[in-house]
């Protein structure tokens, strides 16, 4: 991505120059203060929304002069963004329903992804039925299912409480340790992205730009121990600091 | 007897008990103040007139319960069907949208005689009085629950490269059919 900016329809400029490489199977976060465009580069990233100006490339989309071939991004939205009137099957199997493709290798794909986030048992519950942690394992899983090449993830686990959420974060790692999918991961916490990323961009707001790129130099495969490591909390205090940074840049 | 039993058999014993009462005051009022029928009769003598001519009564009902089924039967096609192209042509839905608002706020009254006059077959005529007074909740409802699908889910439809078509079908259909199923409700005088 090249010199991207967003005007808004309001006057509202969202984004300005900002540059970023993605490279393949890394585990990139965008960390920033709400409002600083994180939703709308990661929008922009997945073709959802059009950059005002600057140039968005994806090795993806050169085949296709330009359009991203259907199913190659997966997107988790901040809510779990169910069908409530399908089961977590039906919900989960709804890429393959669009590219009008349902046959019996689909519908193990889905049936192994729901097991994949630990859901087995529950295809056939509706989301009324699950809870916020389940929800959201839902909608990784119907992510996964074409097994894209990009995975995109819009503060997926803001909404959940404390414990789900470093067990989503765990489960998370795992999905990506097997894998190696690129995974551009936004997210307001410092913690959560530090023990998660092997790349950290670290926007301003208003408009927003990337003040900060930090490779995460953790060992893998991590585990939870590593949160109380010295190691870690040294690097929690570095991305904190950056981030502090960017922001007394922006209000001068 | 546990709590639930009991407010249950309260539901049904408490209304018919003062349906009673107001029924037994009535008659009571009737009698000793020897008002005549044509003023107001007493539950009694309804009862009995209801029973007399009780066979040309039933046929009137059935008059009336044909128009009424049918007339709400035409505005849900016709109401859903046109709801849905107002969801696929966001001109068509400015465009007619305030004449269906036009047509909801004319008195039936005012407008029956005239179609009586013009169309001449009286079930027909009817069953277009019935049509007009059903026919915009359903539209309006309808309409709602059409724009009302989530925005995440258009995007994720959007990013897997959803037709229109599918957009509907798998969508927009599924979230309008409790508006839809509310707006049929209304029209049929449920709320």
């Amino acid at each position: 991505m090249r010199g991207i900016g967003k005007r808004f329809g309001s006057g509202l400029k969202a984004l300005a120059g900002v540059d970023l490489d993605i490279t393949e199977g890394e585990f990139l976060s965008l960390v920033g203060p709400s409002g600083c465009g994180k939703t709308t580069l990661l929008r922009i990233i997945a073709g959802l929304a059009e950059p005002s100006e600057g140039e968005r490339r994806l090795s993806l989309t050169a085949e296709r002069g330009g359009q991203i071939p259907a199913g190659r991004i997966g997107f988790v939205f901040q809510d779990p963004t169910l069908m409530p009137w399908g089961t977590v099957y039906d919900n989960a199997l709804l890429p393959f329903r669009i590219a009008a493709r349902v046959g019996p290798v689909e519908r193990e794909r889905v049936r192994e992804e729901i097991r994949a986030v630990g859901l087995d048992g529950f295809e056939q519950a509706y989301p009324r039925q699950l809870s916020g942690g389940m929800r959201m394992r839902v909608s990784i899983a119907r992510a996964l299912v074409t097994d894209p090449d990009l995975l995109l993830l819009d503060e997926p686990f803001a909404a959940l409480d404390e414990i789900t959420r470093m067990t989503l974060n765990d489960d998370l790692l795992r999905l990506w340790e097997s894998r190696r999918t690129t995974v551009v991961f936004v997210t307001h916490s410092v913690f959560e992205s530090v023990y998660l990323s092997t790349r950290i961009a670290v926007m301003t707001a208003r408009p927003g730009r990337i003040a900060a790129d930090l490779p995460i130099e953790l060992p893998q495969p991590r585990e939870r121990t590593l949160r109380a490591s010295p190691n870690y909390a040294a690097i929690c205090a570095k991305v904190s600091n950056a981030l502090e940074i960017a922001m007394v840049q922006q209000s001068q | 007897m546990n709590p639930r039993r009991i407010s249950r058999l309260w539901r049904v014993a408490a209304p018919l008990a003062v349906g009673a009462f107001f029924l037994a005051l009535w008659e009571v009022v009737v009698r000793a103040e020897n008002i005549p029928p044509y003023i107001l009769p007493g539950p009694l003598a309804i009862a009995g007139s209801l029973w007399t001519n009780g066979p040309s009564l039933l046929g009137s009902l059935l008059v009336t319960l044909r128009v009424t089924l049918a007339a709400l039967a035409a505005a849900a096609v016709f109401g859903g069907v046109i709801a849905l192209l107002f969801s696929l042509s966001r001109i068509l839905e400015l465009s007619l949208f305030p004449y269906a608002v036009i047509l909801q706020v004319t008195p039936i009254v005012a407008i029956a005689p005239l179609i009586i006059i013009w169309v001449r077959e009286p079930f027909l005529a009817l069953l277009v009085c019935a049509w007009i007074v059903a026919f915009f909740p359903i539209v309006a409802n309808t309409t709602v629950g059409l724009n009302s699908a989530d925005r995440n889910l258009l995007a994720l439809f959007q990013l897997y490269g959803a037709s229109q078509l599918q957009v509907l079908r798998y969508l927009k259909l599924p979230t309008a059919l409790p508006y839809f199923l509310a707006g049929c409700g209304s029209a049929a005088g449920w709320r």
